[in-house]
């Protein structure tokens, strides 16, 4: 679609009333309009559940095809970027479940926490450094980092949505929080080095 | 700073300082009437409370993290700070999508939507055909029949006796399953009842019915209930042709002196419905029609003709010529059902691993786009091992003949080398494709992986002995395209590349004709397993109408499986 037709429809759909009914009608220029406005900021929520790029595209498209699909039991409760935010969240943990890989953690290397961790260190840190460092992370670490530290959850709603302990929750994000901080503190490293 | 020091600025900024009187002190001062005095004291009072309502002071930053930190434990400070650094990282971060990707999503949501309308409507022609199949068991037996039995009406007749006036009902029943013969006397309304003729049950299930009626010299031949549809009156004329059907109830004239008249039976067969013949006849159904003077075996004694009929054919007119038929005056022929022996539904399991090979051909509908910018070949394909497996469930139409249908899923896999061919230089002169000479040949590699969803339809016709059995399966399998993924390997570039989901390309609906023969053995009395060679080709092309290629594959495979039959 040209790009000045999807602007012309951005003004056209000034409101996200109007972007939602036009959605409904099945319109595929307002649903264009809705992924460019949010494709973006999803990809990242998705970049940071899925352990490549490619992943974190096929679960925003999966996700994308929900919310279309689903964009009817849109309530209008809260605001259309939570819901679909939440919708985004939940197909990424599904999909990290479907094609869960079984870490055995006595494998994974055991990480004392004898890292620090401040913000003047972190501060200089590039917000996609720091995102690749948790696309780096195991399945199991990853997802419940992402749950706990920026979703705001709990242990124990982590433990019901993912089916685990939540011991297991609470030991998973330590871990997490031990191998991410060693990595960027090997990037510091390297950065003070050069 | 000194004493006097200090009261000399105090005074010096107080000099200066103004406060805006409360809105309402003009009228407290002239309405109330109070004095200056009071007012001031209590606008004072009355500004001190109100701007200390609204004093606030902005903490130094950090406090709140202090007060928050000093409440919690180090490692929970240290969680929280960590999560907001984290937190904060992530708020804004934002990664663009590769292009293409909304098209990706509308094609994948449009096929979503495809596959469920496809999928509902299947679901319903199923539903729709298993209802059709039970409405015609029930109600369109006659198609089912392929036994003829025999009801002799004689004038030896056991029943014979009877006066003239009386009315003779006979129930004719036999264990036999072959013919049930028995001879009644004719007076002027004779009923013969066949119950069940073929039944090995005691309680018949099925009743028909003959009603004869004399009026006049007018011989009525009625059938009644289901089952039995017979063929209607006689006739003296060899070549008389009967229109039968099972509603039609037909009201003969007979020749007195026996055969060799020259009545035109087809002259006189009227309809029940016709006044004229009503007239005629008189209550045809009556018990209590007036008896015939004459008794009907001695006029009618030379009438020895049968009448065959049912509703698929043509009725005949037959001659009796066994003596022992103690030279009917009538003969209505039946026929009925022939009873299935044993189970009538199975249901089972069945794999057929099978090889693939594949019909390649170019696209002839899509050539001009196709061939005016490349040329694609399939060079080589290799034959891949495939899968197919699901329920069925068989039911018997006779002893012989089943229907069989069910569901299943089948995977298909295969390897192409493509070679395409852009159009060469020498070619491309004089258009404005620019093409260098080194690169219009590329190669690749697809390896492709199917899954279907099927329903069959076959028929099967079998033979049995004791524990074993031989049958021959050919029918119609419909496919739904589930799911495709595709590895394609780039020769010149090097690059792989995985297609997930790649349907866009791809037929969603493939029809097969497949064909079986099949060896069975029953262990157990109702349970058998089976095994036999199995051959599917494609009526369609795996790939969509609008691709360059067409590519119908066929199968060579081993069915196995077992059935339990109820």
């Amino acid at each position: 679609m040209p790009l000045i037709t999807i602007a012309f429809k951005k003004e056209l759909i000034s409101t996200e009333i109007e972007l939602i009914d036009a959605c409904l009608r099945q319109e595929t220029s307002a649903q264009r309009v809705l992924f460019d406005t949010y494709s973006a900021k999803f990809l990242g929520v998705c970049y940071r559940y899925a352990p490549s790029q490619a992943d974190a595209e096929d679960i925003l498209q999966e996700a994308f095809v929900k919310i279309f699909n689903k964009l009817d039991n849109f309530r209008r409760e809260s605001s259309l970027e939570t819901w679909m935010t939440r919708i985004v969240i939940n197909t990424a943990i599904s999909h990290l479940r479907l094609n869960k890989k079984h870490h055995n953690e006595s494998d994974l290397e055991v990480i004392e926490n004898n890292y620090s961790f401040s913000n003047e260190q972190f501060n200089h840190i590039d917000a996609k450094i720091l995102m690749n460092a948790i696309q780096e992370l195991p399945d199991n670490y990853r997802v419940v980092l992402n749950m706990f530290a920026i979703e705001g959850y709990s242990h124990k709603e982590i433990a019901e949505e993912l089916g685990i302990p939540e011991v297991t929750s609470r030991s998973h994000f330590f871990r997490a929080k031990s191998i991410l901080e060693k990595k960027l503190l090997n990037i510091n490293k390297m950065k003070l080095a050069k | 700073m000194r004493e006097d020091e200090f009261i000399n600025s105090l005074k010096n900024h107080a000099d200066g300082f103004k406060v805006t009187p409360s809105a309402g002190l003009f009228d407290k001062i002239i309405v109330s009437g109070n004095l200056n005095n009071k007012v001031a004291e209590k606008d004072f009072a009355n500004l001190l409370k109100e701007k200390a309502s609204d004093f606030s002071v902005t903490p130094s930053a950090g406090l709140f993290d202090k007060i928050s930190a000093a409440s919690k434990t180090a490692a929970d400070a240290e969680v929280e700070q960590f999560n907001h650094i984290v937190k904060n990282h992530a708020k804004d971060f934002n990664v663009t999508p590769s292009n293409g990707l909304f098209e990706k999503i509308v094609v994948t949501r449009n096929n979503l939507l495809a596959r469920r309308y496809a999928v509902y409507g299947i679901a319903a022609l199923l539903l729709l055909s298993v209802a059709s199949f039970f409405y015609w068991l029930s109600h369109s037996t006659d198609a089912l029949k392929n036994e003829t039995e025999m009801v002799y009406i004689s004038e030896g007749a056991k029943v014979g006796k009877t006066s003239p006036n009386h009315k003779s009902e006979s129930i004719i029943q036999s264990k036999q399953p072959k013919l049930a013969e028995e001879s009644i006397a004719l007076d002027n309304s004779a009923i013969a009842k066949v119950l069940n003729l073929n039944s090995k049950s005691k309680k018949p299930k099925q009743t028909s019915q003959i009603q004869i009626i004399n009026k006049n010299n007018l011989f009525i031949v009625q059938s009644k209930g289901n089952r039995a549809k017979i063929g209607n009156g006689i006739a003296n004329n060899e070549k008389a042709k009967l229109a039968v059907s099972a509603s039609e109830i037909g009201t003969y004239s007979l020749n007195p002196n026996g055969g060799g008249g020259n009545s035109n039976f087809n002259e006189t067969l009227k309809s029940e419905t016709s006044p004229t013949e009503k007239s005629a006849t008189g209550d045809l159904n009556s018990k209590n029609a007036v008896a015939n003077e004459k008794p009907i075996e001695q006029k009618f004694s030379q009438e020895t003709r049968t009448i065959v009929a049912d509703n698929n054919s043509k009725p005949e007119v037959k001659e009796i010529t066994s003596d022992a038929k103690a030279n009917p005056l009538l003969q209505v022929s039946l026929k009925s059902r022939k009873k299935i022996v044993g189970t009538k539904w199975a249901i089972g399991i069945f794999g057929t691993p099978q090889l693939l090979k594949s019909e390649y051909h170019s696209n002839k509908t899509n050539e001009n786009w196709a061939n005016e910018y490349l040329k694609t070949k399939v060079q080589n394909d290799k034959s891949n091992f495939n899968f197919q497996a699901g329920l069925l469930i068989e039911r018997k139409l006779s002893n012989s003949f089943s229907l069989i249908t069910g569901i299943g899923m089948s995977e298909i896999m295969f390897r192409e080398l493509r070679v395409v061919t852009y159009l060469t230089p020498s070619e491309a002169s004089g258009t404005d494709i620019t093409i260098s000479t080194k690169e219009y040949i590329r190669k690749s590699s697809y390896d492709v992986t199917l899954n279907y969803l099927e329903v069959p339809f076959h028929i099967q016709y079998a033979k049995h002995w004791n524990k074993f059995g031989l049958a021959a399966q050919a029918g119609m399998a419909y496919n739904l395209l589930m799911d495709a993924n595709a590895v394609v390997f780039d020769s010149d570039t090097m690059n792989t590349c995985i297609v997930q989901g790649a349907n866009k390309s791809l037929q969603q609906h493939v029809f097969y004709f497949s064909s079986a023969i099949v060896a069975e053995y029953f262990p157990l009395k109702h349970v058998s397993v089976f095994a036999g060679p199995t051959y599917r080709t494609a009526l369609n092309s795996v790939y969509d109408d609008k691709y360059v290629l067409s590519q119908k594959p066929y199968f060579y495979g081993l069915t196995l499986g077992f059935k339990y039959a109820f």
